[in-house]
């Protein structure tokens, strides 16, 4: 594809670094967390926004940014990105090596590529050594490290090399045939990583600096990377260094130290779950996302002055439609609470108006005209690349048609509302045809009679929002639900499964308070990207449906229907009590 | 007249390993048959080893079975390298790929020292493949022991894909990977219902950014080397260059002779947790040639 898409979805990494600067949202997130000299652990399923964030941190970026601001880096907390997932994380040779051996050699290529990541990094800040005896620091650097520097080059590009000499010569061996082929001269964290920081604050502009070290990834270390790791992040003295360690949700990597001992969420580290719960104009999410479209349409010369809304209009006659049925609905709610209060009527307004709109179209009627940035906000599921990948092929359509056309450089001022319907009910389709091929296919450790069960599960959890839509009383537009009565023989069986969906991006989950005694609660919102094709709407409402786990198991093991009662079985949560 | 002395075999429930290995013995003076197998499939692979057990007994030629795993591949490398190692008073050494995982495939040819061995590979192909379903349950992908090649820091990925019928596993491999760029060898020609199977299917990345997507034929004599080097070129020293096969089993022989060519890109394999009963049906075509 040869044009800028605004609204290029794929890898962070992919972006670069003026696009990482243009495009970034500091704001209505825990970004801020990053720049702490806390231990901090960044959780999410992938398109969340963890690497876009350690990148936008990471001192490369951060330069780039101050040069476009004619201002100056701050050395205070420099962040270094680590990516993880690089073919050197994947090599497998250690398991051919006893366990001792085996960690050896994990923690060698996992602290060259730290200590590499921080020479690359540092080396992008202009006259850092200026001033100073660069001959000394590699005198130093020398004794500290078991590496000679070349004299001829800059420090810190002298010691990128050396790194990447140094995993090659332990790579050079580690491929020779034999199975017990080891690499002796290699580096701890102590003898490389640590070392090297401790020089690295010789350098007068670095005194005073602390070393955010960002691994990104982490869920594809090995067992004893994860462990030695885990065994830094339990060093507590957090004046040098800190982590960021960002890792998906499923496949986290356990706690476990190498000594044996563990590490513990609020004394050795602090978690962050990058998924974001709602999505509505005054949630966070509902925020960010705005600011996302808004620069990116800005920052690329599209559209200067026009709002996300306005970029993505709704469709009129929809418009119109719901408008007639918000007054209606409201009519209803005056009757109803003859000396009501206003917060009742609009409480009223809020809970049946889109539900009378999907309740009073004709059987025969199309799917609804699915359009608008609200829609594409919801339909995102709180997964800021699900947010991006509709309007990336909206305009790719556009320009494509255009360019059939014969228009050379064609302007687009705004994704009309058949176009955003069409690509829509497009991606929804494609989303379930995923589902119906089998996804054990595709996911990893997914057999083919769990691939059916998802199908299942999927299925009546359509019919059974669908059901609600039309005719439960009180929360017709509930589209989440948590699990009730887990002491259920299979539950194990139904936990793995809906594991699965979340590595398939299909199921979202994040945890809220419960009614209980404030108990926390896991609550699951299935990918709205599902519900369009379906004819259902995917903007939801406060509330979650509370389903057995008998029930669920039933549905994806016998594809039985999860029971609906008209009034029952759903739990409403406070409008906004659980935004961030 | 082929002149082998060993003959290296993965046992399969498959038609065509056993129609092929009576083609080979009838063409050949075999003295040594290595057969592997993997536990997990072992019930299903029971009658095909032993009907080869009886006809290596009946041309008395020597047969030693040795058991591997999917799940545990580091002891399966370990039994391999037990019996490759050493080879150097063997002549001739003749490879079946035709039921033999690619990993299997890139571990033995990598063991086996060329120096002292001539080495000839084998594939039959199979008279058609089942329509349903080849392969499910897919497993994480892996980079091979000993031939992951060498790393360059601070460079992207790039993935090279040959693609097969389980078109979705390509997606798959890039999730894992996330390569900045994936190049997507698509194997030419109606045989074997590759237009619909493969060729189609893969039609859905065209548009995807990132992806390039090129022709390749891994039945012509060099198995598609040249086409797949003049498309990985421009990125093997500016990327860490991983490389799978999904495609025909002879792309296998490509990817490997490329990895020796350059040995800074690393073979990666994309296992599966089940096959069909039913993968092929009989067997056609027979392929023969040295490495």
């Amino acid at each position: 594809m040869d044009y800028n898409n605004p609204f290029e979805y794929a890898s962070a990494f992919k972006l670069g670094a003026d696009k990482i600067v243009d495009f970034y949202v500091p704001d209505y997130n825990y970004s801020r967390f990053i720049r702490s000299r806390r231990n901090i652990f960044l959780v999410g399923e992938r398109g969340c926004g963890k690497s876009m964030t350690l990148l936008y941190n990471s001192v490369p970026i951060q330069q780039k940014k101050v040069e476009k601001e004619s201002s100056k880096l701050k050395l205070d907390i420099l962040c270094v990105h680590i990516p993880c997932n690089t073919p050197l994380m994947y090599r497998r040779e250690y398991q051919l090596l006893n366990d001792f051996k085996a960690s050896i050699i994990s923690e060698h290529f996992l602290v060259l590529k730290i200590m590499f990541d921080i020479a690359d990094s540092l080396s992008k800040i202009p006259n850092l050594t200026k001033g100073i005896d660069e001959s000394e620091l590699r005198k130093e650097l020398g004794f500290l490290l078991p590496i000679k520097l070349p004299s001829r080059k800059p420090v810190l590009d002298g010691l990128a090399i050396c790194c990447q000499k140094a995993i090659n010569d332990a790579e050079k061996v580690i491929n020779a045939k034999g199975p017990n082929v080891f690499y002796e001269n290699a580096l701890s964290f102590s003898s490389g990583v640590l070392s090297l920081l401790i020089c690295l604050r010789e350098i007068p502009k670095l005194a005073d600096s602390h070393f955010a070290l960002m691994l990104d990834d982490a869920q594809v270390l090995n067992k004893h990377q994860i462990k030695v790791l885990n065994s830094w992040i339990a060093y507590r003295d957090n004046s040098l260094f800190s982590f960021k360690i960002a890792t998906t949700k499923v496949d986290r990597p356990p706690l476990h130290t190498a000594s044996g001992g563990e590490i513990f969420e609020g004394h050795d580290f602090t978690s962050i779950d990058m998924e974001q719960p709602y999505q509505n104009r005054l949630s966070d999410f509902g925020k960010l996302a705005r600011d996302i479209i808004r620069l990116r349409l800005k920052k690329t010369g599209i559209s200067i002055l026009k709002t996300p809304e306005e970029f993505f209009p709704v469709n009129p006659q929809f418009e119109k439609d719901m408008k007639k049925c918000e007054d209606s609905v409201r009519k209803e709610a005056r009757k109803k609470f003859i000396n009501g209060t206003q917060k009742q009527i609009t409480d009223y307004v809020y809970k049946y108006a889109r539900a009378k709109y999907f309740r009073d179209r004709s059987k025969r009627a199309n799917l609804p005209p699915y359009s608008g940035f609200e829609t594409l906000v919801h339909l995102s599921t709180g997964v800021i690349r699900n947010l991006l990948e509709p309007p990336y092929w909206m305009y790719d359509k556009i320009i494509s048609e255009k360019r059939s056309k014969g228009e050379e450089n064609p302007m687009i001022d705004e994704i009309p509302n058949s176009v955003q319907t069409e690509i829509i009910l497009d991606r929804s389709e494609k989303k379930w045809a995923f589902i119906n091929k089998g996804l054990d296919e595709t996911i990893e450790k997914c057999s083919r009679e769990q691939a059916k069960q998802l199908e299942n599960l999927f299925e009546n959890l359509a019919i059974l929002f669908k059901t609600r839509l039309l005719k439960h009383k009180s929360e017709p537009r509930a589209i989440s639900f948590t699990i009730s009565e887990t002491r259920f023989e299979h539950y194990p069986k139904l936990e793995k499964l809906l594991i699965l969906a979340q590595k398939a991006m299909l199921l979202n989950t994040y945890t809220s308070s419960a009614k209980d005694l404030g108990k926390r609660e896991t609550y699951y919102v299935p990918n709205r990207i599902l519900w369009p094709i379906r004819g259902l709407d995917p903007v939801g409402q406060h509330a979650r449906v509370s389903i057995k786990a008998v029930h669920l198991w039933a549905a994806a093991s016998e594809n039985k229907k999860i029971p609906f009662s008209k009034s029952e079985n759903t739990e409403e949560r406070g409008l906004f009590n659980d935004e961030q | 007249m082929m002149n082998s002395n060993l003959f290296i075999t993965v046992a399969s429930w498959e038609d065509r390993f056993l129609l092929g290995f009576k083609r080979i013995i009838k063409k050949s003076n075999l003295t040594d048959v290595q057969m592997y197998y993997f536990e997990e499939y072992a019930e299903r692979t029971v009658e095909h080893r032993e009907a080869v057990k009886e006809l290596c007994k009946k041309k008395n030629i020597h047969n030693t079975n040795y058991q591997i795993s999917f799940k545990n591949s580091a002891e399966s490398w370990k039994t391999i390298y037990n019996n490759i190692t050493g080879l150097t008073k063997v002549a001739n050494v003749t490879v079946d790929i035709t039921t033999m995982p690619r990993e299997i495939i890139w571990t033995i040819l990598s063991q086996i020292d060329t120096n002292y061995v001539k080495v000839s590979y084998v594939y039959h192909k199979p008279e058609r493949y089942d329509e349903e379903w080849l392969t499910r349950d897919p497993a994480k992908p892996r980079l091979v022991y000993k031939l992951a090649g060498m790393t360059k820091l601070g460079v992207p990925t790039c993935l090279l894909i040959l693609t097969g019928y389980d078109v979705d596993r390509v997606q798959q491999l890039i999730n894992f990977f996330e390569p900045s760029t994936t190049l997507l060898g698509v194997q030419k020609g109606k045989q074997l219902n590759n237009l619909k199977c493969n060729i189609e299917k893969s039609k859905k990345y065209e548009k995807e950014p990132g992806i390039v997507l090129f022709n390749v034929d891994a039945y012509c004599t060099d198995h598609g080397f040249a086409e797949i080097e003049k498309h990985i070129e421009p990125y093997i020293n500016t990327t860490n260059l991983v490389m799978s096969s999904l495609g025909p089993k002879l792309s296998a022989i490509a990817l490997y002779r490329l990895n020796r060519k350059y040995p800074d890109t690393a073979l990666a394999y994309a296992p599966s947790r089940e096959f069909n009963p039913e993968y092929s049906h009989g067997i056609g075509g027979t392929y023969i040639n040295s490495l």
